[in-house]
């Protein structure tokens, strides 16, 4: 390179480098889906109950006790509760949500993702993801797959107990958990399109905010303050989600140590 | 402007652009652009129309792209003479010259890089820049001219390097 490049070409290789690469067909509208807001998302569910099989009774009990705020917003809408139209809008909201093929969750803490979560209501499972361990739960067969990336080992067992959400993320706890009353609700207008938000408050008099799609009447947002900072989940309804672990990232040579006992 | 049309019209350059600062590799591309339109949603309340939502989403995904360095432990292409990654046969000679920018770039100084992508890809004016970051328009004139220096000798390091490349 025996000449000086000018200023103006510095540029043009600057601009022409940013703009060198083009996305894999297809790749646009894969991703569409996994971008909370930025695909199409079906319709709200208006007027019938979503079939809900045996297995997931109990799962949805807990995994869609999202159904339980509009409970705890009856019980709790004395002082500064919600109208009757912001109750009705969030059960709405809520019960579509839960009536989704797949819920997709990420969660942040202070800025930083925590926890990516994957659940399908019908049939239940449920996969996790923190960092590189990746957990599948599978309702129909009662099995739990985890892999522990720092023995390379994808454990089979069945999982005790109740199917929990607990720690893997906390989508509908941080509705229920300790919700004292929703504060407020109203329209937002974010970048030129309208969001409703709920302000709900817990007993310990800390706020949160749920920010539900008025056009899918879906909850897509949510947000509180903890001791660790402010947790925000993202929330969107992709049409597929993982079919196993491997499809998480998981490779496909780790060795299986199955642990579930005779039945 | 919504997540939507956020995603519709600034997917291929944002994905362009991380492609462009890791050099083409394609799996990390892919999760690395999806950080960045879920932070941008997370974010959309930040997000001020009145600045061009490109220079927005891109300042996102620098952010992105250098967590990602630091998470993979691993040194940006181009960096202290690494051969960069291409798939031989895959990229175009467009591509070919991005990956020499990019390493070029990641020779520079953080400082000189940000000046440069401020400059040429945000189409930042001098004034804006200094205003930005609380500099006078001629510090930044002359930090400018020294980033221009340093780039064209790193470029023409980094193509020397390839040209004595197997």
């Amino acid at each position: 390179m025996n000449e000086r490049m000018s200023d103006e070409h510095v540029g043009t290789l600057l601009k022409e480098a940013a703009a060198a690469f083009r996305p894999p067909t297809g790749l646009k509208e894969t991703m569409r889906a996994r971008i909370p807001g930025a695909g199409e998302t079906p319709g709200p569910v208006v007027g019938r109950r979503l079939p809900v099989p045996r297995v997931s009774r109990r799962a949805l009990a807990l995994v869609g006790a999202g159904c339980l705020v509009a409970v705890a917003l009856w019980w709790f809408s004395g002082a500064g509760g919600p109208t009757a139209s912001a109750h009705a809008e969030l059960v709405q909201a809520v019960e579509n949500s839960n009536g989704a093929e797949w819920v997709h969750l990420l969660k942040s803490v202070s800025g930083e993702e925590t926890v990516e979560a994957w659940f399908s209501f019908t049939p239940f499972r449920g996969f996790w993801r923190m960092g590189d361990r990746v957990a599948h739960r599978d309702l129909a067969s009662n099995r739990l797959y985890a892999y522990d990336p720092s023995s390379g080992t994808i454990a089979i067992d069945y999982f005790s107990g109740e199917p929990q959400v607990e720690n893997a993320m906390n989508y509908y706890d941080l509705v229920l958990e300790g919700l004292d009353r929703a504060e407020d609700m109203r329209k937002e207008i974010i970048h030129g399109k309208t969001y409703t938000v709920f302000t709900v408050t817990s007993k310990d008099g800390q706020t949160g905010r749920i920010t539900v799609d008025p056009q899918v009447q879906r909850v897509v947002m949510m947000q509180k303050e903890s001791k660790r900072g402010l947790v925000v989940i993202a929330v969107d309804y992709p049409a597929t989600g993982p079919a196993d672990i491997y499809d998480l990232g998981v490779p496909r040579d780790a060795r299986i140590v199955d642990k579930t006992p005779p039945r | 402007m919504d997540a939507h049309s956020l995603y519709d019209q600034h997917f291929d350059d944002i994905y362009a652009y991380v492609a462009y600062r890791l050099g083409g590799h394609r799996e990390a591309v892919r999760d690395i652009v999806q950080e960045v339109f879920l932070a941008a949603l997370r974010r959309l309340e930040e997000f001020r129309p009145d600045r061009p939502a490109l220079v927005w989403l891109r300042a996102i995904a620098r952010r992105k792209v250098a967590d990602h360095f630091r998470r993979s432990g691993r040194r940006r292409v181009g960096q202290l003479g690494d051969p960069i990654a291409r798939d031989p046969g895959e990229s175009s000679q467009a591509e070919e010259r991005a990956l020499r920018v990019s390493a070029a770039m990641d020779r520079l100084p953080d400082r000189y890089a940000e000046l440069l992508e401020a400059k040429y890809l945000d189409s930042l004016s001098v004034k804006q820049i200094a205003e930005h970051q609380g500099e006078t328009e001629k510090a930044i004139e002359s930090a400018l001219h020294r980033a221009r220096d340093a780039f064209r000798d790193a470029y023409a390091a980094v193509s020397r390097d390839q040209e004595v490349r197997p």
